[in-house]
């Protein structure tokens, strides 16, 4: 408001002139002195307001001025402190008429642009030369994008200086339009952004370094996991066999008869299967971590402790124990057993662990005592005859005696029932073994029980006429099915037993009897009888009640051997009730 | 100088007799004969006779039982023994000769050379 008075009081001040003298040339004209007087004084009244007035104006002029070179000053302070402010900032500005196309930079603004200041000529084709050639498209696009859209400009290029240096600067500016709202100007400032252009290339070729480690990592990564991948498998399946080994293993452990026993360096059990628990006849957990030495007769344990320290240090990795000597072990009540025994060492670590295989041979050694007496036997039984045989022709050969004297003719007799023998007893060996192995198959059939007695009651007839003994058979007809032959000849040896022990005039009785799921066949006699301590074995081979029987009753040792065989074979049982001087009974059963 | 006897144990009567006959005939001796452990005793004791042949494998009582009850009896323990056996493997020939038997002749025998056999074990010369 305080602006406007001046220009309103020299408005006031023309029309004040224009009354004046309006009325001076009406008082001229009209009035009289009188009122001439009172003109001059309105007009003088009024001349005095205008003065007034009039130095009013000038005044308010004068102040108007000072404050108008204040403000200018002001705006030239204000100016110089933004210059100050951008200059600090490193920021150049530029000022583009759009209308006259001209533009305005500061010496910051040529600075950045490699100029020298003052030498920017102010065109577009100047700026457009400094810019990289490869930046030049995108400015212009910028640049007419901000125009259409009148939005505020902000780019960022590349600038090229004289040396041939590049750098980097950023563009913003802020369009002004006129009243029509066509641009006529576009301000705006610049920056080197190089520093930071630079940190960015850095980060990004550190990102893309980054990038391409995290890459090859992941790629190690991969492959390591790959190779974990593949270890694990294999773990896996190591664990998997080594279940099924474990699981094998245990099995092994749980159905071998043998005594599987391991020990530690100090020779500690450390393992104790179900079979040496058998042996022994400790419980396993009994013996975890005792001394071995629970285990072995008290004389064996030093020479056994020793026998374990210097295998240790042996090369071999198994041997044979007791190679030297027979080994026996101790059960948990004290007897012993003669064992055969093997130890394997295995080296886990630091540690050595020893493993024992064990065997209870005393079935074996009984066996094979059995074995060397039945040999020792059937040599006996086969070299007896054969002496006979061998002595007898062996004088009669010599010619010390005469063939048709009665010695001559004895040593023939003695030489004839002693092949008669040995052809039996070969004969009797043969059958047993063969029945015994298996190697006669029984050809079964359905057979009339009164048939098969009748077959052998012809066999034994004769002898028993000889001996004076009556058979006497009471059977049922029955049919069984078996193998007949074998049959006849279990009836045939028991029959020929009964007649040979009998005296004569005595008789032997024969029946057979069916029972709710078998046949019993039933041989008895008036003999001699059997001792009782002969009943047990008397089944077995060679074990007649006497052995001069062999000579004197035709026999071989082996009859009641073979009957047991046959019945066996058919499933069937046999045994004898008997006492001395009281006769034999002699059954068998053949299963229906 | 009055002939040698033996005194011949088996109880397999055929072989009592082959080996009479042997002795007899090939070396001239007097045989007598037991069947059985029980009367080779009784026998060795009342006739006393040079030597004893004894088989080894009998029935109650073996030539080794045997044997060792000559041993025993004072009137019977100077009589040599040898055995006539069929058990005639080396770990038997060490077990006869540890228990002190003078020797053992296997069987099956050869008739002419027996009585050979026993004086060479015994030192005798045949014809004695």
């Amino acid at each position: 408001m305080t602006r406007l008075i001046p220009q309103k009081l020299t408005a006031g001040f023309a029309i004040a002139i224009a009354v004046i003298t309006a009325n001076a040339w009406i008082s001229y004209r009209n009035f009289s002195q009188i009122n001439d007087t009172l003109a001059f004084l309105f007009s003088l009244g009024l001349l005095t307001i205008l003065y007034y007035l009039v130095r009013h104006d000038i005044s308010a002029r004068q102040q108007t001025q000072v404050t108008l070179q204040d403000r200018e000053n002001h705006l030239r302070e204000r100016e110089e402190r933004l210059r100050l402010a951008l200059d600090a900032a490193q920021m150049g500005i530029w000022d583009w008429n759009t209308l006259t196309n001209h533009i305005v930079w500061s010496n910051e603004h040529e600075r950045l642009f490699g100029l020298a200041p003052g030498t920017f000529d102010g065109t577009y084709a100047t700026f457009n030369a400094c810019i990289h050639p490869d930046d030049r498209e995108s400015i212009t696009q910028a640049v007419n994008h901000v125009r259409e859209k009148k939005t505020d400009y902000s780019h960022e290029y590349r600038v090229v200086w004289a040396d041939g240096s590049i750098h980097w600067i950023e563009g913003r500016g802020k369009l002004y339009s006129n009243g029509s709202g066509e641009v006529v100007r576009i301000l705006g400032t610049v920056k080197d952004i190089n520093v930071r252009k630079q940190t960015e290339e850095a980060l990004q070729t550190e990102k893309r370094n980054l990038e391409l480690r995290v890459a090859e990592r992941t790629a190690e990564l991969l492959q390591i996991n790959q190779h974990l991948q593949h270890e694990l498998d294999e773990r896996q399946k190591i664990q998997a066999d080594l279940q099924i080994s474990q699981a094998q293993f245990a099995g092994i452990l749980n159905i071998a008869e043998d005594a599987i026993i391991s020990i530690d360096s100090q020779q500690q059990i450390t393992l104790f299967n179900q079979g040496a628990e058998k042996i022994f006849g400790y419980p396993a957990q009994a013996v975890m971590g005792q001394p071995l030495d629970l285990l072995l007769p008290s004389r064996f344990i030093q020479a056994h402790r020793q026998h374990v320290t210097e295998f240790k240090g042996s090369p071999v990795q198994a041997r044979r124990m007791g190679e030297r000597r027979e080994i026996y072990g101790r059960r948990k009540n004290g007897s012993e057993f003669p064992a055969e025994a093997s130890i394997s060492k295995l080296n886990v670590g630091q540690e050595t662990v020893f493993t024992v295989f064990l065997q209870d041979i005393t079935e074996r050694k009984q066996i094979d005592r059995m074995k060397d007496e039945f040999v020792s036997v059937v040599s006996h039984e086969l070299r007896t005859p054969l002496t006979s045989i061998h002595g007898s022709l062996g004088m009669l050969a010599s010619g010390l005696l005469k063939p048709d004297s009665d010695q001559g003719n004895r040593m023939l007799q003695i030489a004839v029932d002693s092949t008669d023998r040995l052809v039996r007893l070969i004969n009797d060996i043969l059958d047993i073994e063969r029945i015994e192995s298996g190697r006669v198959k029984m050809e079964k059939e359905f057979c009339q029980a009164d048939d098969l007695i009748t077959e052998a009651l012809d066999t034994v007839q004769a002898l028993a006429d000889k001996a004076g003994v009556t058979l006497s058979v009471a059977s049922v007809p029955l049919q069984i099915w078996t193998d007949p032959d074998q049959i006849v000849q279990t009836l045939t040896n028991l029959i020929s037993n009964a007649i040979k022990f009998s005296p004569h005039g005595n008789t032997v009785w024969l029946t057979v009897q069916r029972q709710p799921d078998r046949i019993l066949f039933t041989v008895k006699d008036q003999g001699r009888g059997i001792p009782a301590d002969k009943l047990d074995s008397i089944f077995e081979r060679f074990q007649q009640v006497d052995s001069s029987d062999s000579r004197n009753h035709e026999g071989t040792g082996l009859g009641l051997a073979i009957c047991r065989s046959i019945v066996q074979q058919h499933d069937g049982e046999i045994w004898v009730e008997s006492a001395l001087g009281q006769g034999s009974t002699f059954y068998f059963t053949i299963p229906l | 100088m009055a002939t040698k006897r033996i005194l011949v144990v088996d109880n397999e009567s055929y072989i009592q007799e082959v080996a009479k006959l042997c002795l007899e005939t090939v070396a001239g001796w007097d045989v007598l004969l037991a069947s059985s452990g029980q009367d080779c005793l009784h026998q060795a004791e009342a006739e006393q006779p040079d030597a004893i042949l004894l088989d080894v494998m009998m029935p109650d009582m073996d030539g080794m039982a045997t044997f060792q009850k000559l041993q025993e009896n004072p009137a019977t323990q100077p009589i040599p023994v040898i055995l006539l056996t069929a058990k005639i493997q080396s770990s038997d020939r060490r077990r006869y000769a540890e228990i002190g038997t003078i020797a053992a002749i296997a069987k099956p025998f050869d008739p002419l050379k027996l009585a050979g056999q026993v004086a060479a074990a015994l030192g005798w010369t045949l014809g004695t």
